[in-house]
């Protein structure tokens, strides 16, 4: 108000005095060089907003296909979208995404005894400069079956691109390059047969509108969907906000920790697609130059260059016919550090694996990583992969726990592992490192029962 | 007149100095409130997110106590068909008498993987909703859930106020094609809910649709379509 009434005050002196207007014109200026600061907040809060309408819209297209909810799964697609499963080839338009949909997943509706669970895991979201564009990569994991019938598991990674229409965020392209389709009974280690995909019944009936974009290869060819992203340690990095004061310095810091916190989801989303196929120069430069690197019970490595040799340890570099290091990157519990140069993150894994000629096996474990920031890129200074469960995949987890791995003889780490623990039948909680998120307290990991080796009395 | 004229344009200009300057001002600190609200909510959604990933990661180890710590006073706790279990008190009773031991056991493995979060955090800041899944892999077999929670703040601090958990499927390692488990009952285990279930429903092979906190993202249509297969109607009038 006082300041209102001192422009007024001079607006008129200045009128009646014939003095020019142009000291309040500069106060005009001033005011509006700040909304320009604002604007550009403006447009990072847009971006984040992104981020997550992305994340919802692909989340939405999940949970409509697992109840057989065709026409609302079709509706989130723009209305010159894309659809492309495997083989199957293009289909375009809202409405023959649509009609694929309702016959790839068996006509209307969910029939008593069928199963179409698919969950989209993993996202490594990518905002274009405009705001208005944006790509996705996802891992789709299904629990497929006809009760009595059959029961399969399918795997695979979505590409996807989304756009903003007035306003609303909806999928453009969806693109799924399928991994496995296998029966339970024998799992993805024994899938055999050469060649592409086959096209499925529906496509040969109901044909696409386009042919194939790509030739797909399942398991146990090692086939890698095309990265929509190059390897986030080559890209520029994002410089912090500069300390701004007040308010906009307040809103900077909190919109920066927030890019942080989805720029760390997708560099641990990353990692995980990388390791998936043995892809080792490529993980080994997430790291910071000094980061460590430490798998179960093998020690811990330290350096980029140790770290890509401690790799070759899960298999030959590179995707391998037979081979899958699929390691699944789930629950990220992420906390940026206030001067925003550091972070840690919790995240649970479900690991899918294969070597030639074996039955195959499954795993869980958990990591507790740290993030550190360098040159405005978000690294890995810390990986540690705490393997809880390891299982023949015919056996399971009652009769078939395989023991962890020791440090390795031809490779030795730098150092032995942190922390002693035996995965299945053995009991280990990893250590947390937030606390109890409502009582803030210290979150109390006692720890495994007495074991003559691991921890005597 | 042209002098007039020229009084009546410095005049106009003198106007629109007085009311634009402090309008831009104030339009700029309005704005600012209005980012800060959606950065807020920006940040309580993932603090939404970390309350659920955390019960996850406590589930998993049979971190009963540290799981009932999650829940609000008034926080409700349903999973399966079991009925409602009211305040923190009931759900760590339940989870002590109902799910075993507490703490990790030797041999036994109970992981359940929280994925596919959808939040919504309600206008005010104060209350959340979300939608999950979690796959169940244990010693016993395998289980699908569906998450329809919701979440109130307090005092700064997101809690449960409901963990709605509608199981989708639960097997054993046979496989879904040969063994289902139908769904919990209130009368399944001890101890007894405060409440009845939600709603009755069967699992799979029958299909139950939980209903979406959300509307559909492009359309903004709420889901009022049916909720379980004819079967399962057929079951239950019986």
């Amino acid at each position: 108000m006082r300041i209102l009434r001192a422009h007024s005050l001079f607006a008129w002196l200045s009128v009646f005095s014939g003095l020019t207007v142009a000291a309040p014109l500069h106060a005009a200026a001033a005011s509006q060089a700040s909304g320009a600061e604002v604007t550009r907040l403006e447009r990072e809060v847009e971006r984040l907003e992104a981020s997550r309408a992305v994340k919802h819209l692909q989340r939405a297209y999940g949970f409509y296909m697992d109840r057989a909810l065709y026409q609302e799964a079709s509706d989130l697609f723009a209305p010159d979208a894309t659809l492309e499963i495997g083989s199957d080839g293009v289909y375009a338009g809202r409405e023959r995404i649509s009609e694929y949909l309702r016959r790839v997943n068996g006509g209307k509706g969910m029939p008593w005894g069928r199963l179409n669970e698919h969950y989209q895991l993993q996202p490594v979201i990518h905002i274009d400069a405009s705001g208005a564009r944006a790509s996705g990569r996802w891992r789709d994991f299904g629990l497929l079956g006809e009760y009595g019938k059959s029961a399969t598991w399918t795997e695979g990674v979505f590409e996807n691109e989304y756009v903003k229409r007035d306003g609303v965020w909806m999928i453009q392209t969806l693109h799924l390059y399928v991994t496995f389709i296998v029966p339970y009974e024998q799992g993805w280690s024994r899938a055999r047969g050469d060649g592409p995909v086959p096209q499925s019944a529906v496509a040969r009936e109901f044909p696409p509108d386009r042919p194939a974009t790509h030739l797909y290869k399942a398991f146990p060819a090692s086939d890698i969907a095309p990265f929509h992203y190059r390897n986030p340690a080559t890209e520029a990095g994002r410089q912090p906000p500069a300390s701004a004061e007040g308010q906009l310095g307040k809103l900077w810091r909190l919109a920066d920790r927030l890019r942080s916190h989805d720029e760390i989801e997708n560099l641990q989303g990353v990692f995980g697609y990388y390791f998936d196929k043995n892809l080792w120069s490529d993980v080994a430069a997430l790291f910071t130059s000094n980061g460590t690197y430490e798998y179960g019970q093998q020690g811990v490595y330290q350096g980029r260059q140790h770290i890509e040799q401690a790799l070759k340890l899960f298999g030959p570099t590179g995707p391998q016919r037979g081979w899958m290091n699929h390691h699944f990157q789930l629950q990220p519990v992420i906390h940026v550090s206030d001067d925003g140069r550091s972070a840690r993150g919790r995240w649970e894994s479900v690991m899918q694996l294969a070597r030639p000629n074996t039955s195959g096996a499954w795993g869980l474990g958990v990591y507790e990583n740290e993030y550190t920031r360098e040159q405005g890129r978000w690294k890995l200074s810390k990986v540690h992969f705490y393997v809880t469960a390891l299982t023949d995949y015919d056996l399971m987890w009652a009769k078939g726990p395989i023991p962890l791995d020791p440090p390795s003889s031809v490779l030795p780490p730098d150092r032995p592992p942190t922390e002693a623990y035996r995965s299945l039948p053995g009991v280990y909680i990893p250590p947390f490192h937030y606390p109890h998120p409502v009582t803030g307290k210290p979150i109390v990991t006692d720890p495994q029962p007495t074991d003559s080796i691991v921890r005597p009395k | 007149m042209s002098a007039v004229r020229t009084t009546a344009a410095a005049l106009i200009a003198a106007l629109v100095v007085l009311v634009s300057g402090p309008a831009v001002a104030d339009e700029a600190s309005e704005k600012l409130a209005s980012l800060e609200k959606r950065l807020q909510r920006l940040e309580d959604a993932n603090e939404v997110e970390i309350v659920q990933r955390t019960y996850g990661y406590f589930v998993d180890k049979a971190m009963w106590a540290e799981v009932a710590d999650l829940f609000a006073e008034s926080g409700t706790y349903e999973i399966g068909g079991r009925g409602i279990f009211v305040g923190p008190k009931r759900v760590l009773e339940y989870l002590r008498v109902g799910l075993g031991t507490e703490r990790p056991v030797e041999g036994r493995l109970i992981n359940h993987m929280q994925f596919q979060p959808i939040v919504t955090v309600n206008e005010g800041g104060k209350t959340a909703s979300l939608r999950m899944k979690a796959l169940v892999m244990s010693s016993g077999g395998w289980g699908d859930v569906i998450y329809e929670n919701r979440y109130v703040k307090e005092a700064g601090i997101w809690k449960i106020a409901a963990i709605r958990a509608p199981f989708v499927m639960y097997s054993s390692n046979d496989g879904w094609a040969k063994v289902t488990t139908p769904n919990t009952r209130p009368e399944s285990f001890l101890p007894p809910p405060d409440r009845m279930p939600t709603e009755v429903y069967l699992t799979y092979p029958s299909q139950y649709i939980v209903p979406f906190h959300y509307p559909n993202p492009v359309t903004g249509k709420p889901y009022t379509g049916a909720r379980t297969d004819q079967n399962a109607e057929r079951i239950k009038a019986q």
